[in-house]
């Protein structure tokens, strides 16, 4: 089954290392996430902009990649920090913020691939630089070459698509593991999973992903 | 040697360095001679170095200033101040109610002991509740029937004090002198609590 897969406008690309982790109070002297919830629950709400200026970035590119349309992923990435905000009350701080917010965010893509049914396109649509100049998702490096960046980019495309085919549950995890680089207890805790289950769904779906890529 | 069904279950880990060294050993050994294995491990390493490539997007300038309008609008009730008066008051609270009922029973204690009733060996028979407790309705029974027919309110000392265990309702009394103190002094601490996370 293929799906659609509407790349983001052209100015969207990013320069930075692939890893959308963010690294949460990696600057001397920031408070962690969980000192700025409660900072927060405190009342000085402009603490929450931090913690959307972390998290951002990552939880756009995580519901982005499960639903595969940039701006409705923009849309629940607004709803995802939204609910995040008014449910802060029921936050438990023994957990990680980043568990948390993942959690919100890979429910409300579940929930948006639910109620969307799928869309039929070819598979040789290219899916990117073919529409009036939109959809260019360049990857830059200042060691690599015009051949170089040519190799990374359709290697891109192409795991971007195969990533795109996969089924929804597969497809989280590998998001979740490779591009936003939560451990796998992590992931454990966030999708309510016993860690083996974790580590069993991500071999299976990293041998699809690896035959899709030799095929 | 490893079978290549145990090896391959491995691959994904090998390439990303996730195993400890004497499995991604035994891992490396097998993979010197099985070319199968090896184009399996090539094939996930692919995958490893595609998922770092992975496309990124940028959320637009507008997205953090967007959310936190919807939230300025209706903000969160503060609950720093009362959510720690609160916990103080709980936490209050689990050590004067030991302390109430310990003063209740310390109280009952040495009410018996100052009474000297060590003495009466009747005062602190059980067996004499459903007496006493009888003669209290007695007691109340007729204090309310004086009032009917009398229309007035009788002296209550009037009553035979023979019907009265009189030595165990003073106990009583005394008991609940005693516990009413102590909860007042566990109030006074949480009053004193309430204030002092007020003033802060």
């Amino acid at each position: 089954m293929t799906e659609h897969f509407s790349p983001a406008p052209t100015g969207r690309e990013v320069a930075s290392p692939p890893s959308a982790r963010p690294a949460p109070g990696s600057r001397p002297g920031s408070p962690s996430d969980e000192a700025l919830v409660c900072r927060v629950l405190a009342g000085e709400v402009h603490c929450y902009e931090e913690l959307i200026a972390r998290y951002e970035r990552p939880i756009v590119n995580f519901i982005y990649r499960m639903i595969g349309d940039y701006e409705q992923s923009l849309d629940l990435a607004q709803e995802v920090f939204y609910k995040a905000y008014r449910s802060l009350t029921r936050f438990d701080p023994s957990y990680r913020f980043s568990t948390w917010i993942y959690r919100i965010a890979s429910n409300r893509s579940i929930d948006f691939l639910r109620r969307q049914s799928p869309v039929l396109i070819s598979l040789d649509d290219p899916g990117d630089g073919e529409r009036g100049g939109e959809g260019t998702i360049q990857l830059r490096s200042p060691t690599q070459g015009p051949e170089d960046l040519l190799a990374a980019r359709e290697l891109g495309h192409r795991i971007a698509q195969a990533i795109d085919a996969l089924p929804p549950f597969y497809r989280e995890l590998i998001l979740l593991r490779h591009s936003h680089d939560l451990a796998y207890e992590e992931i454990a805790r966030l999708k309510n999973l016993p860690l083996g289950t974790v580590k069993n769904r991500l071999f299976r779906a990293r041998e699809i992903l690896r035959k899709r890529l030799e095929a | 040697m490893e079978s290549c069904a145990r090896v391959a279950a491995r691959l994904p880990e090998y390439v990303a360095d996730e195993l400890t060294r004497g499995t991604e050993g035994r891992l490396a050994g097998h993979l010197t001679e099985c070319a199968d294995c090896r184009k399996k491990a090539s094939g996930h390493l692919r995958v490893l170095d595609a998922l770092r490539t992975l496309p990124q997007v940028a959320p637009p300038a507008d997205l953090r200033s967007a959310v936190m309008q919807r939230i300025l609008a209706d903000p969160l009730p503060s609950r720093g101040r009362s959510s720690r008066g609160r916990l103080r008051i709980v936490r209050t609270l689990l050590w004067t109610t030991p302390l109430m009922l310990l003063g209740g029973v310390g109280g009952a204690g040495a009410a018996l002991v100052f009474g000297k009733a060590w003495d009466r060996p009747g005062v602190l028979d059980p067996t004499l509740l459903p007496d006493w407790i009888e003669n209290l309705g007695k007691l109340a029974f007729s204090f309310l029937l004086d009032v009917a027919t009398r229309a007035e309110i009788p002296f209550l000392p009037s009553t035979p004090s023979t019907s009265i265990p009189w030595q165990g309702l003073a106990l009583l009394v005394a008991f609940a002198l005693a516990v009413l103190g102590a909860a007042g002094l566990g109030l006074l601490m949480t009053a004193r609590v309430l204030a002092s996370a007020a003033d802060r």
